[in-house]
């Protein structure tokens, strides 16, 4: 048997546009075996945008693992901009192609009016980008 | 006989940074120590107190711990509200010793010479704050600390 | 005689917006397994964007680009709870612990102009700036940091042409100002360490 570890494996994604989805489409490290948790959090930019301090939904995000033959189905993203953190994660057990494809769609769902982005596309000022932050919780073999 | 007791030590805290040594002695009725919860008069008082003690000279919890990590809101259940040490520890009329650190010099603990880094909590040094901003929460003096210990029968 | 846990802890000074402090040390001697960790910040609003990067025996645990905030928590969770516990627990055994925080790192990123235009995952070395890991044995207990500065993010701006405004695409944002940050703040990691 391999021995393996714990490790926390973040994929960040940066959205720069209210009404574009995002595409993600990356490679996980090999010595990434299995996912056991997953966890989808606003890291910065929306805060430039509201003074709540928390959003139930932001955008919605679409995931799928193992070259897009293991779909997740869809999360939620909150803003939580208060500091109390749960280390709580989202339960998973996904067996991991070595060097497979993470892949999804974020579709942003905030500041999407005119106020933010003008007919003929423009970004006003008002308009910030923001970090989206997917964190895996896995074994690793490394 | 009851099994459960929570034995309460009253400190008061009369100026910024002070750190006041406390002795106490176990109620020799009951075999262990099971939890600890302590309760400020104030929130702004948590951020950066510390409370260390050892027990029969054995070290419980270090000089350094956060009492922020030792107390809970009123979010949290009653039950859920000690913190529970990780083993069960032997107290029948054991002696504590323990040191209780007010906070409101955090977040500028210390100046061992270095204004960022690592610093050594052993180093610390409270006269040659000059320049720097204390009590920024607010804290209003003096205030008690109430240190509950729960002790227990209960196997 | 010593109890069967124990927290270490490990205590950082950051004093400017962007700083990066890195540390290393030791587990303690007696213990065998790492269980969990936490960080505790002076100021709520510091945490925001920062990250904190952590290796054992030089195995990466948390990226460095795994945010500060994921790992503070605040009263409304129970005591025993105010932990990110591993559930598998890391073997130590006299083990290299480093660590590197980041202030405001992700904030850095926000104005990046050279990803899609509608965006997409950040690279990890895009994230991770500078390598700031010491390889080797060179083992310093608490005393070895080294501390560097990443570029700070840059207020959103905008030009007045006018009567209208012109956005610079990117760096866009409005002006509402987030609590603000004091420097300098300290930041306390404590890691939960048992014999078994």
């Amino acid at each position: 048997m391999t021995k393996t570890r714990i490790i926390y494996h973040p994929v960040p994604f940066i959205v720069r546009q209210p009404l574009t989805p995002v595409t993600i489409n990356t490679v996980l490290p090999g010595h990434i075996r299995k996912v056991t948790g997953i966890k989808v959090v606003h890291s910065v930019g929306v805060q430039f945008m509201t003074t709540a301090a928390y959003l139930p939904v932001i955008g919605y995000l679409s995931l799928e693992f193992n070259n897009k033959c293991y779909h997740f189905g869809h999360v939620d993203v909150p803003f939580d901009n208060r500091a109390e953190a749960s280390d709580a994660y989202q339960d998973a057990a996904i067996d991991i192609l070595p060097g497979s494809l993470l892949t999804g769609n974020y579709e942003n769902k905030v500041f999407t009016g005119t106020e933010y982005q003008k007919a003929d596309g423009t970004l006003t000022d008002k308009w910030s980008n923001y970090i989206v932050t997917i964190y895996l919780k896995a074994l690793s073999d490394d | 006989m009851k099994n459960n007791k929570f034995q309460r030590i009253r400190l008061r805290v009369s100026a910024a940074g002070e750190t006041l040594r406390f002795n106490a002695v176990c109620d020799k009725g009951f075999r262990s120590i099971k939890g600890i919860f302590v309760s400020l008069p104030q929130d702004k008082a948590i951020q950066g107190a510390t409370l260390g003690f050892r027990l029969n000279n054995v070290e419980v919890l270090d000089d350094g711990h956060e009492v922020k990590n030792l107390t809970a809101s009123n979010g949290v259940a009653p039950n859920n509200k000690f913190f529970l040490f990780p083993e069960k520890i032997e107290a029948s009329g054991g002696s504590i010793e323990g040191r209780y650190t007010d906070g409101s010099k955090y977040p500028l603990l210390v100046d061992n010479g270095e204004d960022s880094g690592v610093y050594d909590p052993g180093k610390v040094d409270f006269k040659t704050l000059a320049g720097y901003t204390t009590n920024p929460f607010g804290v209003v003096f003096p205030y008690d600390v109430i240190i509950n210990i729960w002790l227990s029968n209960e196997a | 005689m010593i109890l069967g846990y124990r927290f270490q802890k490990v205590s950082l000074r950051i004093s400017r917006s962007g700083q990066r402090v890195y540390f290393n040390g030791e587990s303690h001697k007696d213990f065998s397994l790492l269980k969990g960790i936490a960080l505790s910040v002076g100021y709520d609003s510091a945490l925001f964007g920062s990250t904190f990067g952590f290796r054992v025996d030089e195995k990466k645990v948390l990226d460095e680009s795994h945010e500060a905030h994921l790992l503070v928590f605040g009263s409304d969770v129970a005591p025993n709870d105010r932990m990110l516990f591993f559930e598998t627990p890391i073997p130590i055994q006299s083990s290299k612990l480093e660590g590197i925080y980041t202030d405001s790192a992700l904030q850095s990123l926000l104005g990046n102009i050279s990803y899609s235009p509608g965006g997409g995952v950040i690279a990890s070395t895009d994230v991770n700036v500078k390598k700031t890991y010491v390889s080797g044995k060179d083992i310093v207990s608490y005393s070895n940091a080294v501390v560097d500065n990443v570029p700070a993010y840059n207020a959103p701006t905008s030009i007045s042409l006018g009567n209208g405004s012109m956005a610079i695409p990117g760096t866009a944002a409005s002006p509402t100002a987030p609590a603000p940050v004091y420097y300098p703040y300290d930041v306390k990691i404590t890691l939960l360490l048992s014999q078994k």
